[in-house]
């Protein structure tokens, strides 16, 4: 069987115990989100093997790495694994060709060879010109590429990216969140993500896994995901809006205003959580007749580009967000300040019982 | 990062008169004493007494002696103080205990317990010189032991701190790339302590390079043979106290050579 198959249970010494189960097929990258302190760092080190399991298996491409019932335990450095780290975790003594040759060197090929397909690398993710540069004298972003190189040139088995991006100020982070989607898809192998960031993990990974508190809460696909949260972190972190209220056969009463939203589904009274997805938000230069039930006037607070979506941070009787295509975005001329009206289908809002 | 700013005032506020005044008689505790050596030498003589038989005996054996003693510390220091860092052995306090104990020691007991056990009565000496005929104590083997003994653990206890500092997770890296242990020591932890290796290096050469009293009471002092630079030192001053003031000086000239070229780089890193 190839791929990753894991259970992974680590009883950590502070009592935390984490119980996660992951499959990850051949090409495919899983994402793995969720809030620090759901125990992303122990699962990457088990992986790694730098801690042992407590409980459960690891089967990487049909090879036993870590079984506990049966007594198998392969070393750190018998494991093809291709580690970036949060904090990239350079070698600052050597430079950084011979950082991105460590892999192959140490697998015993010859230093010549190693330092050729590391000089591939290096051309792959830009890097030319500073291969005879130190970790100290390069910029964050250089040092995430050469992590990344150095990784993928050890051709590992599972691809292991923990919290890449994480250390990269805003305008890095995007342009090498793109250079890394590039790079990912030219790697066979599968591919784990760890993240705390939403758009990290939906502009990249194929499928997501949500950890809270060292439990798996919710898994699918980035879409799915953000349709239908399971729970309020995953709500929150996906974007989607999420309130809480008083639900009277299709009229909610939303907690703090006065503003009561209308929906299709008067199956549940009392109180209530409402989701209305950003992409169900209609914006509109002037009021909209017709068929939304809910639509008022509200202010644009802010305005973010995601990818090839444009996400409007919307204020007024109820804050909440609105995903518009970048186009769209530029007809309505929106700056922040902007008065316009909000529209929202019955359809389109989420109700549970809270 | 931020940029450091292109002109920086500086506001020089006058230091507390107390410590200015204690630190000038703190100071002077070492410049009187070496005054006291530059003034009594013997200046037209020195060439002579440099070349002097007793001096160049003794400065032969000492750099060869310190430099050995080194050499071993490195190579049992360096481990020792690994296993001490990173394994959790039983006893690892006690052990930590008697190999730091000579710092404290007195080198006279050091030289005399060196004696007991590897003297040619000593419970290992003696079955060493039954066996072999081969004496340890006043041989240059015999210095060397005497310094490697009172010098190695401060090589272990520089070393074991670096070991114990250093971020294990680059380790841990370089493992998931495919290093074996020993690799991975050769190739990352060994250059990231290079800079404490170093210092305890130097810090041990200087202490073999004065050891003195375990010398003496394990080694004896003969010249040519046992009779390092300090113990040249010691005899001439009854003898030819030019000669002594000589030696004096080129331990002082060969201690501040490797103090100032040594010290900015490895120690006061800021």
């Amino acid at each position: 069987m190839s791929g990753l198959n894991a259970h992974l249970i680590v009883q950590r010494g502070d009592g935390f115990l984490l119980d996660v189960e992951i499959q990850i097929e051949q090409g495919q990258t899983v994402a793995l989100l969720g809030p620090n302190g759901a125990g992303k760092s122990t699962l990457v080190s088990a992986l790694a093997g730098l801690i042992p399991l407590d409980g459960g298996r690891i089967v990487l491409n049909g090879a036993v790495l870590d079984d506990v019932d049966a007594d198998v335990f392969v070393a750190p450095e018998q494991r093809r694994l291709g580690i970036v780290f949060q904090d990239y975790l350079l070698f600052d003594h050597l430079t950084v060709l011979d950082n991105i040759a460590f892999g192959p060197v140490s697998r015993r090929s010859e230093r010549s060879t190693a330092r050729r397909s590391a000089k591939g690398w290096v051309d792959d993710l830009e890097l030319t010109g500073f291969e005879d540069r130190k970790p100290p004298e390069i910029s964050g972003g250089q040092a995430q590429r050469v992590a990344l190189a150095r990784a993928l040139a050890a051709d590992p088995e599972l691809l292991l990216l923990d919290e890449p991006l994480a250390a990269l100020d805003a305008t890095t982070h995007v342009r090498l969140r793109r250079m890394l989607g590039e790079h990912l898809g030219g790697c066979r192998a599968p591919r784990l993500l760890i993240t705390h960031d939403p758009t990290d993990a939906f502009l990249l990974a194929d499928f997501v896994y949500i950890v809270e508190s060292g439990r798996i809460t919710q898994t699918g696909t980035p879409d799915e995901i953000r349709r239908h949260p399971a729970t309020a972190y995953v709500a929150d972190v996906a974007g989607t809006n999420l309130f809480a209220g008083v639900s009277e056969h299709g009229s909610v009463l939303i907690d703090g205003t006065h503003f009561t939203l209308h929906t299709a589904d008067t199956s549940v009274d009392g109180a209530v959580l409402v989701t209305v997805h950003p992409r169900a938000v209609a914006l509109h230069p002037a009021e909209p007749h017709g068929s939304p039930r809910n639509t008022w006037l509200a202010r644009v607070e802010g305005i973010e580009r995601l990818g090839d979506t444009t996400r409007v941070l919307l204020d007024g009787p109820l804050r909440l967000a609105a995903d518009i295509t970048p186009n769209a975005a530029e007809a309505l001329a929106l700056q922040p300040g902007t008065e316009i009206w909000a529209a929202v289908k019955a359809t389109e809002i989420g109700i549970s019982a809270a | 990062m931020t940029s450091a700013p292109t002109a920086r005032r500086s506001i020089r506020r006058r230091p507390p008169i107390v410590f200015v005044a204690l630190g000038v008689l703190g100071t002077l505790i070492f410049v009187v004493p070496l005054l006291g050596l530059l003034q009594k030498t013997p200046w037209s003589d020195l060439p002579e007494l440099l070349t002097s038989d007793i001096v160049i005996d003794a400065l032969r054996l000492s750099l060869i002696s310190s430099v050995a003693a080194t050499l071993i510390a490195l190579v049992l220091g360096v481990p020792l103080a690994w296993l001490l860092a990173r394994v959790d052995f039983p006893g690892r306090r006690l052990v930590r205990a008697v190999v730091t104990l000579p710092m404290v020691l007195p080198p006279v007991v050091g030289g005399a317990a060196l004696l007991f056990a590897l003297g040619r009565r000593g419970f290992v000496g003696g079955p060493i010189y039954d066996a072999t005929g081969f004496v340890l104590p006043f041989s240059i083997w015999g210095v060397i032991v005497a310094n490697t003994f009172v010098a190695m653990p401060f090589l272990v206890v520089t070393v074991e701190a670096a070991f114990v500092n250093l971020d294990q997770r680059f380790e841990g890296a370089a493992a998931t790339l495919g290093a074996s242990r020993l690799t991975v020591f050769r190739r990352v932890t060994l250059p990231m302590i290079a800079p404490s290796l170093a210092g305890g290096l130097v810090l041990t050469w200087a202490r073999a390079l004065g050891e003195f009293g375990a010398t003496a009471t394990f080694a004896g002092n003969l010249q040519g043979r046992t009779q390092t630079l300090p113990l040249a030192v010691f005899v001439s001053l009854e003898s030819d106290r030019g000669a002594a003031i000589a030696i004096s000086l080129v331990l002082v000239a060969i201690s501040l050579v490797v103090l100032i070229g040594l010290r900015d780089r490895w120690w006061l890193r800021r």
